[in-house]
């Protein structure tokens, strides 16, 4: 008698917790633009930009001055939007770091580099797998075009296109369990 | 014992829920938005009729869109233009030639398609595209006319399919992409 009370209260309480936890929920909020922008969507972008950074050389401008612009097609209140001037300093750390210089005006340049960014940003995707599962996803991508200009006759040296990507996925179980997180 | 193992994938499945977030400015501009601009305005500029080869051409780009201002917008057009030109064997600057490129159309629509089945969820996808229609006029230093080029309205289609609501994103071709 005691032992089937026993069971009965066991599978009673589990029925109770999985009830309780089902009733769960858990979400991701972003409050824009009190927030700003939030931390996932800078750093996957940033993540990848060092992705597609990686294969590129500047080995052959060493020595060089270069003139850095960047185009880009993100939102601005101004001529030049955060993500271009982020990556105008970014690439011209990359070219001090392997022995060029970046030049204070255009016209001390010897190269003269446009970069146009045909993607800087972030896609979001949130699934949710009620009850059991809610995750939200966010990729990363930078697909840039670098066009080398020589400053003296304006003719093209060279182009070439780096492309990145970096995925962040955040999970929770049952609605209340997690954040779970993974980067690649 | 396949039978209940399978109503109970299905009872699973069912209430799933997968979604493509649009969060600005949280998010900043979406990458899928940007993609479907950069890729639209190269595939237009593919069927200029101007050869600027050996020509001194003195660029002036003039756009109506662009996300809150059209600062970014212009500067981005003009680069493209810039490459194009030099790439060609001509050059950028003060000349022979005035080539002013008008974008007045650049912009993207969303569409989301749900089709679900007394409240089963089959399909859903989300559908970028982009239009856009860009004029090139060129004038030699007269001022009389010498190329009046317009691209064909068109633009770059993405999508984003889902099955069951939790499978995906598959990328499926659409026709005329």
């Amino acid at each position: 008698m005691n032992r089937k009370f026993f069971r009965f209260g066991k599978w009673t309480l589990l029925i109770g917790l999985i009830f309780f936890l089902t009733a769960a929920c858990a979400t991701k909020r972003y409050w824009g633009p009190t927030m700003g922008r939030s931390a996932d969507s800078q750093f996957t972008p940033a993540d990848a930009l060092e992705k597609a950074l990686k294969s590129a050389s500047f080995e052959k401008y060493r020595g060089k001055k270069i003139w850095i612009e960047v185009y880009s097609l993100t939102e601005r209140t101004g001529e030049e939007s955060p993500e271009e001037r982020f990556l105008r300093s970014w690439i011209g750390e990359k070219f001090v770091a392997q022995g060029a210089r970046v030049a204070t005006s255009r016209d001390q340049a010897d190269i003269s580099l446009e970069v146009k960014a045909r993607v800087f940003g972030v896609h979001q995707t949130r699934r949710d797998f009620i009850p059991l599962f809610y995750a939200e996803s966010t990729h990363g991508i930078v697909d840039l075009h670098l066009t080398y200009y020589e400053k003296e006759s304006g003719k093209i040296l060279h182009t070439e296109d780096l492309k990145g990507e970096a995925r962040y996925l955040e999970y929770y179980i049952l609605y209340m369990i997690g954040p779970f997180k993974s980067i690649k | 014992m396949f039978f209940p193992l399978g109503l109970l994938v299905l009872w699973l499945i069912l209430p799933s829920c997968a979604t493509v977030d649009y969060v600005p400015p949280g998010q900043g501009t979406s990458a899928e938005q940007q993609s479907a601009l950069a890729k639209s305005l190269e595939e237009n500029m593919k069927e200029i009729l101007f050869d600027p080869a050996g020509k001194a051409v003195d660029l002036h780009v003039h756009v109506l869109g662009g996300f809150q201002n059209s600062l970014g917008l212009e500067r981005y057009v003009k680069s493209l233009f810039r490459e194009w030109v030099v790439g060609k064997g001509g050059e950028v600057g003060p000349g022979e030639f005035r080539m002013d490129v008008f974008l007045p159309v650049l912009g993207t629509t969303a569409t989301r398609r749900d089709l679900s089945y007394q409240n089963i969820p089959l399909y859903y996808s989300e559908r970028f595209q982009t239009t856009a229609r860009l004029i090139v006029v060129v004038r030699d230093a007269e001022g009389t006319m010498v190329c009046l080029w317009q691209g064909k309205q068109s633009g770059a289609d993405l999508t984003d399919i889902y099955l069951m609501r939790i499978f995906g994103p598959f990328d499926v071709p659409l026709p005329g992409r």
